[in-house]
């Protein structure tokens, strides 16, 4: 069944895009991360302009995240101190990011910057998690060993303005909470992802976060980042297809709650690499995009709202 | 009532007279074509026939017909990927400014047998004639990017030719059929048919047709133009909903 979407202009096939949003979906309730990064790069392929592709994924991981954040908050798993300096540096940074974005899609620039973004952030990502997986599992086979607690100080613990966070039992500055936020902030609204993958293992190996308050801290971020990105770029681009979002967050969200069940018949570690896995093939599908010549190498566009060349 | 129609009617006729030597009646199938929620296109039948001038002239011989269709217009930009510094790069584009977002040309024979190629140039019917006339700006090859555009709006579907795509159904009623792929631009389409014989057009008519947003997704397209802040507020929302209602729905 075609359905219409009246911002890209185009029609795509319904279940198409309720299937894809539940695939995601399923994954991030698997690996607890948004999927907006697996979302973008599979819109943009299946012939969304990249546009309304990246602005439209901003409000499906605002849906999914919510559903996620909801059930942390119930167990008490979010630290709201913590995450009001994330929100407070990543809404900065995702008023910077629509910027940049508007300014590259200007000078044309936009799929380079998308696909390089890709390959950097998902490419050091991937293989860091793949290394620390790979390495915990090999440490797991060998038999229990005593495991390095993140307890240690390091030099971010040194810096001014220290705060006290009490559901972190953390006394840290601030001014690295800001960083980290207003950084994926950043990133966030140039690629059209949550940044969920990259903001929990900088929590928990700059900040040294606990572990039980880091996934619902970070999924609360990434919600309140992304509602701010998504109106920013209504606004700025005028590129966010409601239908597009919605058809995408049905599926997700119904996908996260089997993929959260699905989750529990895995070790964590194994989790991890396969998450790893999934996202080096997209930085390397990215990758070769950028280095391989093009069958086509000729790409038109309509100038759109607020553009020039 | 009747008589006064009768003389508007024999008024229109009359100045009309002055005009071509022959007249032509042309029409569209729609006069809106809606684009609703499944839209997946939309197939446009064009007719006309060409009928005897008042001097009571009849149509006689073989006569040609060319139709022009023409979409709202708009500023496009084709850009060419190139290596640099190792990799693939955007690197020259142009800019084809005012560019009709649909353009179709339909005859009844190739247009080179039936009109001069001066005449052709004239008229602007060709795709060729439509991108050089758009083009703005370039910092690169003129003739390597106006085809380019004609060859990516052509596999958009946008723009085409069709040399033998106005049928006669008599030797002066004559049909064409025109696609509106679903990335159709909505707006107002213009539609032309000329009446061409030895070489010469002898009559032309034009009519409009409207491609239009309706219902929901009309609703949604102005509202994201004309109230931008408040359809992004509503977009988070809708998430929000959405995500709270899956997290209750499937509480376990």
């Amino acid at each position: 069944m075609q359905i219409y979407l009246p911002i890209a202009e185009l029609s795509v096939n319904l279940f198409f895009l309720v299937g894809i949003g539940g695939a995601i979906g399923f994954l991030s309730g698997l690996f607890g991360v948004g999927g907006g990064f697996l979302l973008t790069p599979l819109l943009i392929f299946s012939g969304v302009p990249a546009p309304v592709a990246v602005a439209s994924v901003t409000g499906q991981v605002v849906a999914a995240s919510t559903s996620g954040a909801l059930s942390y908050w119930r167990r008490g798993g979010i630290d709201l101190m913590l995450a009001a300096f994330l929100v407070l540096g990543g809404a900065v940074g995702s008023i910077v990011g629509v910027w940049i974005f508007s300014l590259l899609r200007s000078l044309g620039q936009l799929d380079l910057a998308i696909s390089l973004g890709y390959l950097i952030f998902l490419g050091a990502i991937g293989s860091l998690m793949l290394y620390e997986a790979i390495r915990s599992i090999i440490r797991s086979r060998r038999g229990p060993q005593r495991p390095k607690m993140p307890g240690q100080h390091t030099w971010v613990h040194g810096l001014p303005l220290r705060m006290r966070f009490k559901k972190s039992q953390l006394y840290i500055s601030v001014i690295p909470v800001i960083v980290i936020g207003f950084l994926i902030g950043i990133v966030g609204a140039l690629l059209g992802i949550g940044g969920g993958f990259i903001l929990v293992p900088a929590l928990v190996y700059l900040l040294r976060i606990p572990g039980s308050v880091v996934v619902g801290t970070s999924l609360l971020h990434v919600l309140a980042v992304m509602a701010v990105t998504c109106v920013l770029h209504a606004v700025q681009s005028q590129s966010v297809d409601i239908l597009l979002a919605f058809c995408l967050m049905v599926g997700s969200v119904a996908g996260a709650q089997f993929g959260a069940s699905a989750g529990q018949y895995l070790r964590g570690d194994q989790l991890r690499a396969l998450l790893a896995l999934i996202v080096l093939g997209v930085a390397i599908r990215f990758g070769l995009s950028l280095f391989l010549t093009p069958a086509d190498p000729f790409s038109m566009a309509a100038i759109g709202f607020g553009e020039t060349v | 009532m009747a008589l006064r129609g009768l003389l508007i009617l024999m008024l229109v006729l009359a100045m009309a007279q002055t005009g071509h030597a022959q007249d032509l009646v042309f029409s569209t199938s729609n006069r809106t074509v809606w684009i609703h929620s499944n839209f997946t296109g939309e197939t446009i039948t064009l007719f006309g026939n060409i009928e005897p001038d008042l001097a009571g002239q009849a149509p006689q011989g073989h006569y040609d017909i060319v139709v022009v269709i023409r979409g709202p217009v708009g500023d496009r930009v084709v850009r060419r990927k190139a290596r640099q510094f190792g990799i693939m790069l955007n690197a020259d584009y142009a800019l084809f400014g005012q560019l009709p977002s649909y353009y179709r040309v339909l005859s009844s024979r190739p247009l080179e047998t039936i009109l001069t190629r001066e005449a052709i140039a004239e008229m602007g019917f060709t795709v060729e004639a439509q991108a050089s006339a758009a083009l703005e700006t370039t910092t690169g090859n003129v003739p390597m990017f106006e085809n380019e555009l004609i060859r990516l709006m052509e596999k958009a579907s946008l723009f085409g030719t069709a040399e033998r795509g106005v049928s006669f159904l008599s030797p002066t009623f004559f049909t064409a059929r025109a696609a509106l792929p679903s990335n159709v631009s909505s707006g107002l389409f213009l539609a032309q048919a000329f009446v061409v014989r030895d070489g010469e057009v002898v009559a032309r008519n034009a009519q409009q047709f409207i491609v239009q947003k309706t219902g929901f997704e009309r609703f949604l397209g102005d509202a994201s133009r004309n109230q931008p802040l408040l359809y992004g507020l509503a977009c988070v929302l809708l998430a929000l909903v959405t995500g709270w209602f899956g997290g209750v729905l499937f509480r376990r």
